[in-house]
């Protein structure tokens, strides 16, 4: 290596020990050495002093917006399918369990039983509670006759044409009216 | 590669933070302009380099590996789009234009700044004046910071000759600015 080539890496940071401690006897040794450090140290300050004109702000974030708005939407889609594939099967099982859920209260609700006194009397928290005065025959009682009745206005509910909603609604309404009607 | 880079591309790939990969380029935005300057010696042309270097260095973001080094890495697809500019603009540079880009001194008297403004402009030509592939070992070397290996990636030329170009430059530019700094 040559002479200058030493120093050259040595002036950078990239000498290795045994080079930086040749290169450093050598500028004690050799003016002509010491001198072209010395150039080189010089040249280098009088670079840094030109000065560069100020650029306009904000280019960096101008192609961040740009950039990041156009690259995440595919990121994000390989992030679903590989990195976080779990995490997609947890969200696809909670659909699943919402789907299953539901369903099982449609059916329950359209239930044939629900024609049956029992399951009538079930839905309502009124209905739940069990009175002790009415433990007996008036339960019994209650529930047939609420059945009868619901059975009767079916036809009121066909003639509004309003749905399952408003039948149920009805139900309940015409169940809590009999309740009080009973205690009384 | 330092750990602390490789976490921010981590973290802008894997996480989505755009405040990482800010941050990894905000540490190399002034020098990196810098370079650009000296390559076009326009303002305009360096500004859109330095947004054309850092829109590309994203988009590939996802191809680096960590085995390269990010500095150097990101400062070759600075330099191949300042040619790639060049050579499209059909750049020439413009030596009147770098006179006129200011060189201002608030601190210095009137007598110490025209003289410090001339230095500088001298210094300014005799880099400009420089064969182009000197010119750049020198521009990144003094104005990047560069190690001569980073250089030597960069520029796609082995070690020993990044360092022949650098005495080169170094000799001619001494030849030229010594009897303008000594008067």
């Amino acid at each position: 290596m040559k002479q200058e080539e030493k120093i050259l890496l040595y002036w950078s940071g990239e000498a290795d020990p045994k080079l930086i401690s040749e290169v450093k006897q050598l500028l004690q040794s050799d003016s002509s050495a010491r001198e072209y450090y010395d150039e080189l140290l010089g040249l280098h300050e009088q670079l840094n002093d030109i000065n560069i004109p100020d650029r306009r702000p904000g280019l960096l974030d101008e192609v961040l917006e740009e950039g990041v708005a156009a690259d995440f939407p595919e990121r994000t889609g390989k992030k679903q399918t590989s990195s976080q594939g779990t995490g997609w099967i947890r969200w696809k099982g909670w659909a699943i369990a919402a789907s299953v859920t539901f369903l099982a209260i449609l059916i329950l609700t359209w239930s044939p039983q629900d024609d049956k006194p029992t399951s009538v009397a079930a839905p309502s928290p009124e209905n739940q509670i069990e009175k002790p005065e009415h433990r007996d025959i008036s339960a019994t009682k209650k529930k047939t006759s609420l059945s009868q009745r619901m059975l009767s206005k079916s036809s009121l509910f066909r003639e509004s044409g309003k749905g399952l909603a408003n039948s149920r609604k009805e139900r309940h309404r015409w169940g809590r009216k009999r309740l009080r009607k009973q205690n009384t | 590669m330092p750990v602390r880079e490789y976490e921010l591309i981590q973290n802008y790939l894997l996480h989505k933070e755009i405040g990482a990969i800010r941050e990894l380029f905000q540490q190399y935005e002034d020098k990196l302009f810098r370079y650009l300057w000296q390559m076009l010696r326009q303002q305009q042309d360096s500004e859109d380099a330095l947004q054309e270097t850092f829109r590309k260095a994203l988009h590939a973001l996802p191809k680096y590996r960590e085995e390269n080094h990010f500095k150097s890495w990101l400062y070759r697809i600075g330099h191949n789009t300042a040619l790639d500019l060049i050579r499209k603009r059909k750049k020439i540079v413009e030596m009147d234009e770098v006179m006129e880009s200011g060189l201002t001194s608030d601190e210095a008297g009137p007598g110490e700044k025209i003289e410090t403004r001339e230095r500088a402009e001298a210094v300014r030509e005799a880099v400009a004046a420089l064969p182009e592939l000197e010119r750049d070992v020198v521009t990144l070397r003094m104005q990047a910071d560069l190690s001569f290996k980073e250089i030597a990636e960069i520029v796609g030329a082995p070690l020993g000759t990044v360092l022949a170009r650098m005495h080169k430059a170094k000799q001619r530019l001494k030849k030229q600015l010594t009897p303008i700094i000594t008067s």
